[in-house]
């Protein structure tokens, strides 16, 4: 894509945005054509009057089931068999809520062990049989990932180390026995709130983690030690894109897009580093203002993107050439999941709105809006 | 020709003018508030400076005035930096160096904890370098509050007793002078300009409102702290059905001057609000029909603000005492104008409040 055409998308996009005025009805219409989603997707939300939710919705933002929450919720993951979507609260937060997603009706609500809270993520094993979770052991200041049965009751059952401080973003490789973990290196305590306590000595890593044996397998470290590795998400072929946010000076340039494969038999030779993707100039990037929320990659694992609501951008990237395609601007944007049937990504805003982006066709649409309610970080297709 | 000419010369003419028009009342506010936060700066500094005196003053000879001038500077300082509760961006943002000048809340005391080992001598590293890259617990004015007011302390006697006490005291408040003379040129040398810089590519209509925004919810999110931090959970309100009163975590409980900084913070939020032509006039300049909603949020303001006037009982003493009603009512006052100026006013001046934005993860 050439310098004019990057420009003409992100100016089409705020057109289609609406920053300059454009009649909702009529976006509303232009999506009509795409055909709607017919798959579900969860996210937390707050209202006006600051009350905190999870809901299931659908393409369009419309709400479904949904249940009231003590406190902001973050992450969701749901089983491979389509039976459970656990919700997890934010940190420093110490509930978790498991969904029967056939019924609408909320299975379970558990509490962490004493001196552990979740971190806002998990993963199901493949087969359906444990659910993993983020969480930090606050008092040793260490990440560890807390392992519940579906069997028992998602009875927490035994912990392993995260290898690191703060695990944020976890998740399986397709071998489903590797666990990816990306550790913030951030240490808190719930009795400090969110407070950031080790800035000066972070360290950040990704980990890759032998579930049958609780073993380190693999672990990178980001180019400066205050590159908090947060999220990620994994193509079909292993391949970890990874966003970060910079905790360093807001006028230093950092990378804050990586990607790493580990290597296997299949494959031999991955690289002993995490690579950061290409492309975005040091004007682009301080755009980003040092914060990613949100990684997706397409279902045909070509396509990633990322979303930074600091800076009110949603930034696409050629997975295959490891290289920034295009950004597009989008108001306190924090959601991001992929369309199960077609290439879209969908876009949810702390303005309470959805959007469809087509990455192929550059086109972006708002499909959604209640100024009533804010979205928060995460989507999660169901 | 010359007429299509002169038609389209005219229509550039005229969305010029209307681009200018809309631009020009956020660059107002922005242009407006900059002197008055390097100024909230300034003070901040100058006040951190005196403190700084005070303590080397204190050190020479542990006298009762030398103390009540101590105990003074130290109150002046902590409301300069109650003043610019609401600049929660720029530099401050961009350093990350809020909790360089204060560590709070505070819910198990590791500020006490952490100073510990230094009070009684036993770690000897009190020197400024080296308190700079110590506990965030025990740097700024938190650390000040527990040096100079902890009863623990015996604060003259102890003093006179322990010459480390005296490293700890001038060497903390020298780290802190630093930092707010840093925090002051920031503002003044570097990011005044910015915060007025017209961008390159032409999108100064969204910089600008985006700028403006930033000052609305760093209002809105210090009035967010008075009500969470500040009063809730000192009044037992939390989710825990287990939480009760506790004056213990309530801001500057070692000083009993809780309700000082509340009133502090309200009155400069009311001050970046309506400062000539402030987020007050923003609203106005959009439609006289907001004058309703302007006054509302004014009155509201005013409100909290006598709510929250110090009177003869510290907030320390009204929740010890269990004679809460007044913090009860400066909390609802507080909610009420905040949920007006997060939700109403958005509405109204057509800006954004960020979400995820300003507390992602």
């Amino acid at each position: 894509m050439t310098e004019i055409k990057r420009r003409d998308f992100l100016v089409g996009s705020i057109l289609v945005a609406g920053l300059t005025g454009l009649p909702w009805s009529r976006a509303l219409g232009e999506a009509n054509h795409l055909k709607h989603a017919t798959n579900n997707y969860a996210s937390a939300y707050t209202d006006k009057t600051e009350k905190h939710f999870i809901a299931l919705v659908d393409g369009h933002g419309n709400r479904g089931v949904q249940f009231p929450l003590a406190s902001r919720g973050h992450s969701s993951c749901m089983s491979r068999d389509g039976r459970y979507m656990a919700f997890f609260a934010r940190r420093p937060g110490t509930w978790l809520k498991i969904i029967e997603i056939n019924t609408g009706e909320l299975l379970a609500s558990i509490s962490t062990s004493k001196n552990r809270h979740f971190y806002g993520h998990g993963a199901f094993s493949h087969d359906n049989a444990y659910l993993y979770a983020a969480e930090n052991d606050y008092e040793n200041g260490r990440g560890v990932i807390a392992v519940y049965s579906i069997k028992q009751g998602f009875k927490r059952i035994k912990e392993i180390s995260s290898h690191g401080i703060g695990p944020h973003e976890i998740g399986l490789l397709n071998d489903g026995s590797t666990l990816v973990v990306a550790n913030g290196g951030i240490h808190t305590h719930p009795h400090y709130g969110r407070q950031k306590l080790n800035l000066a000595s972070m360290a950040s890593n990704l980990s890759y983690i032998d579930l049958t044996k609780g073993e380190l397998i693999e672990q990178l470290s980001p180019p400066h030690p205050q590159i908090s590795l947060r999220h990620f998400a994994i193509t079909h072929d292993n391949t970890v894109v990874l966003g970060a946010q910079y905790q360093g000076n807001a006028k230093d340039d950092q990378p804050l897009v990586f990607m790493h494969k580990l290597m296997t038999k299949q494959n031999k030779y991955a690289p002993p580093r995490l690579s950061a993707l290409l492309g975005h100039a040091p004007r682009a990037r301080a755009k980003l203002r040092q914060y990613i929320a949100s990684v997706c990659v397409s279902r045909d694992g070509k396509m990633a993107v990322t979303s930074s609501p600091k800076g009110d951008l949603v930034s696409i990237w050629d997975l295959s050439r490891a290289t920034w395609l295009a950004d597009v601007s989008v108001p306190d944007v924090g959601g991001l999941a992929s369309h199960k049937f077609n290439k879209h990504f969908i876009l949810s805003s702390g303005d309470g709105s959805f959007y469809w982006l087509d990455p192929s066709r550059l086109t972006l649409q708002r499909v959604f809006q209640n100024s009533d309610l804010s979205w928060d970080n995460h989507l999660v297709s169901v | 020709m010359s007429a299509i000419k002169y038609l389209l010369a005219l229509i550039s003419c005229l969305a010029c003018s209307l681009s200018i028009a809309s631009t020009s009342s956020e660059y107002r506010v922005l242009e407006s508030a900059g002197p008055h936060i390097i100024k909230l700066h300034s003070h901040l500094s100058s006040e951190a400076s005196g403190l700084e005196d005070a303590s080397q003053v204190f050190c020479s000879e542990q006298s009762d005035e030398h103390y009540s001038q101590l105990t003074r500077s130290w109150k002046r300082t902590m409301l300069a930096w109650q003043r610019i509760l609401a600049i929660n961006f720029g530099p401050i943002d961009e350093r990350n160096s809020a909790w360089r000048f204060q560590f709070w809340p505070d819910p198990i005391n590791l500020v006490q904890r952490k100073f510990k080992s230094r009070v009684s001598g036993r770690n000897k590293a009190t020197d400024s370098e080296s308190l700079s890259k110590a506990s965030v617990a025990i740097q700024g004015l938190s650390a000040l509050e527990y040096l100079i007011f902890d009863e623990s302390i015996h604060i003259k006697d102890l003093y006179r007793e322990n010459e480390q006490l005296c490293a700890l005291l001038q060497n903390t408040a020298k780290n802190l002078a630093e930092q707010a003379g840093v925090l002051h040129s920031a503002w003044r040398d570097d990011y005044s300009i910015r915060w007025l810089k017209r961008p390159a590519d032409g999108s100064e209509d969204l910089v600008y409102k985006r700028r403006l925004e930033s000052l609305h919810s760093g209002i809105v999110m210090s009035l967010g702290a008075v009500k969470k931090a500040k009063l809730a959970k000192a009044l037992g309100y939390n989710v825990d059905a287990k939480a009760h009163r506790n004056p213990w975590m309530l801001e500057s409980w070692r000083s009993r001057s809780s309700l000082e900084n509340i009133n502090v913070n309200l009155k400069s939020a009311l001050a970046l609000y309506q400062i000539d032509f402030g987020l007050s006039a923003y609203l106005l300049s959009q439609s006289n029909r907001f004058r309703s909603i302007d006054q509302r949020i004014k009155d509201a303001f005013l409100k909290a603000i006598k709510l929250s006037e110090p009177g003869s009982q510290s907030a320390f003493d009204q929740l010890h005492t269990d004679n809460v009603e007044r913090l009860e009512n400066l909390y609802v006052a507080v909610s009420n104008l905040y949920l007006l100026l997060k939700n109403n006013y958005t509405k109204s001046a057509r800006i954004q409040f960020r979400f995820n934005a300003h507390d992602g993860d």
